[in-house]
């Protein structure tokens, strides 16, 4: 199925450039080449339908090679984040039944610690020659045979992504071809075409670089140009804007956190080229909406989306000033409502939870029936989004009920941190909480904790650190004698904020 | 103290706050040691420890990957 769309482009354009990293061009014809070839050697090794093989890279070509190689395979793809540690890599790995880990210089090492204790055999694939025990990703393309893949099941499950949720550890959430090719679809209602350039600096292990960068190319036959080592944006700002500039970039995906950083870099470049700029993941502010705006010339649209359902809408306003709250209208046949607490539909205008139906969203999350029960009901999924609808069914976001904190793009689950702490031995009783951070519209972690014996901020901190990527290690502990609670002992976190 | 132990100190008491010793090649963007929040703080403390200025055309990867790097930074700023 996915793989459809790229032989589609082969037919069409096989020299047009489908990635661009650094200064290395990779035309559609190349890329389908090497995925085939590496496909081929995968099967080689006993890797086929239903198997389920991580992908610990940053991102670059080989990551692409590797994604669409797996599923062409009929494998599942699992995304983690190279930024994970251990503990949270071991997580992945064995929820997900992994038969192989494909990583880089800087994970391969510790995947195969990890994959030495598994019960199953599960092999690692490296990018790099740097680790002798593993097979490179060049040396399986450079020996495997160019055979064209066959078609795949529309309902073979694609991906296995990670959620944050409100349940403690991520959720599995499976995705079928039939959904991805959805996806796909969805983001050729942007209008993107074989012309448009678009900018990869959202990680594609992300639901959304994987939606705007991997489906949005392979569905329309444009390029994609790959951000190098695009962490921490701060360094990296003035080579997304060169990129944007002498690529003649057309399409920025990004986060708010992007465009501030962009507005405030130094240097300034001419981004004309650019036609369509949307931030995701979290409310833009207003202010760097105008001063990306005021600097550039160029008005970023906001664009909704979530793991379980790929993107749901997208601000196409021919008036981006009037209406930069809104997140658009839901795009092809998804369908958004406004429910209340009993899921009762509600009138236009009202505040709500909203709640999607589309032909991209996940079925549900791997062994989580009673969470599903709640979450996916009468054909649409329950975001915990708050927002409202107006009369020409555009949307607005107001907030989420779900307690989630925003952190440069990503959501920290504060339960999932809170489980942490709390196998801490000298912690009784911890509650995470988002405060907000120096600039509007991000936030940072704090743990309210209650000790068990005396303890210091460091011993948390070095705790959470050993078992939880960066981004989600509390910024602020806070030591309390109790939690305040309610009298039905419901803990009022608006006191620890 | 030296410059690198000073900043090593810094970053290991506000930034990654767990006490624990950092190589002074270890690649601190690499190992997400450094975000851009922590890169906005790590600045703050560079101005005002060294007494240098630090520009927004000062921040690029080459002058903050390592504590070696960051210690030749402030060094060539006059710190």
């Amino acid at each position: 199925m996915l793989m459809q769309l790229l032989y589609e482009q082969v037919a069409s354009r096989p020299d047009h450039p489908a990635l661009v990293y650094g200064d290395e061009r990779i035309s559609y014809g190349e890329l389908v080449e090497r995925i085939e070839r590496l496909a081929f050697s995968l099967a080689e090794r006993g890797i086929g339908a239903g198997d389920a093989v991580a992908v610990a890279l940053r991102d670059d070509p080989w990551y692409v090679i590797c994604f669409h190689a797996i599923v062409a395979l009929g494998g599942r793809v699992v995304p983690v984040n190279p930024a994970f540690k251990q503990t949270e890599l071991e997580f992945c790995f064995s929820a997900s039944d992994v038969r192989a880990v494909i990583g880089d210089e800087r994970t391969a090492g510790v995947c195969e610690r990890i994959v030495a204790g598994f019960e199953h055999p599960a092999e690692v694939i490296s990018a790099s020659a740097a680790h002798d025990q593993s097979p490179t990703l060049a040396a399986l393309v450079e020996r495997g045979s160019a055979q064209r893949l066959s078609d795949r099941d529309p309902d073979e499950i694609l991906v296995y992504q990670y959620s944050s949720g409100s349940t403690g550890r991520p959720k599995l959430v499976p995705r079928t071809h039939r959904q991805c090719v959805a996806e796909a679809a969805l983001y050729g209602e942007l209008g993107l075409t074989p012309e448009d350039r678009i900018l990869s600096a959202i990680p594609l292990f992300h639901t959304y670089g994987m939606g705007a960068c991997l489906f949005g190319g392979a569905v329309s036959g444009a390029t994609v140009v790959i951000l190098e080592d695009p962490h921490p944006f701060l360094l990296q700002r003035h080579r997304a804007l060169e990129q944007i500039e002498a690529e003649q970039l057309t399409v920025f995906p990004g986060v708010p956190f992007n465009f501030r950083l962009m507005a405030e870099a130094p240097a300034g470049a001419d981004l004309s080229s650019l036609r369509l700029c949307f931030s995701a993941g979290t409310a833009l502010p207003r202010a760097s909406f105008e001063a990306f705006g005021e600097r550039f010339g160029v008005l970023v649209r906001q664009l909704y989306g979530s793991t379980e359902t790929g993107i749901i809408s997208a601000n196409m306003s021919d008036d981006p000033v009037a209406t930069f709250e809104s997140v658009g209208a839901p795009l092809g046949e998804v369908r958004v409502a406004i429910v209340d607490d009993d899921g009762v539909p509600l009138p236009v205008g009202e505040l709500g939870e909203v709640t999607v139906s589309s032909p991209a969203a996940t079925n549900g999350y791997a062994e989580m029936d009673e969470l599903n029960r709640q979450v996916f009901r009468d054909g649409s999924y329950f975001t915990g989004d708050l927002g409202r609808l107006d009369e020409e069914g555009v949307l607005y976001l107001e907030g989420r009920k779900k307690l989630l904190i925003e952190i440069g793009g990503y959501k920290v689950d504060p339960i999932e941190v809170q489980d942490v702490i709390e196998a801490h031995p000298s912690v009784a009783e911890a509650i995470v909480v988002g405060i907000p951070g120096q600039v509007e519209g991000e936030e940072l972690v704090k743990a309210a904790v209650v000790p068990a014996e005396y303890c210091e901020e460091r011993e948390v901190i070095a705790f959470c650190r050993e078992r939880l990527s960066n981004f989600k290690v509390p910024q602020v502990v806070e030591f309390r004698d109790e939690i305040p609670k309610s009298p039905l002992g419901k803990v009022l976190r608006k006191y620890l904020v | 103290m030296d410059i690198g132990s000073e900043v090593e100190g810094f970053i290991v008491e506000k930034i990654t706050l767990d006490g624990e010793k950092i190589a002074r090649d270890e690649d601190l963007l690499a190992s997400d040691t450094l975000d851009s929040l922590a890169i906005v703080e790590l600045v703050s403390f560079l101005e005002a420890r060294f007494g240098i200025r630090v520009s927004d055309d000062d921040l690029m990867p080459e002058n903050f990957k390592t504590i070696d790097e960051i210690v030749a930074f402030v060094a060539a700023k006059g710190g």
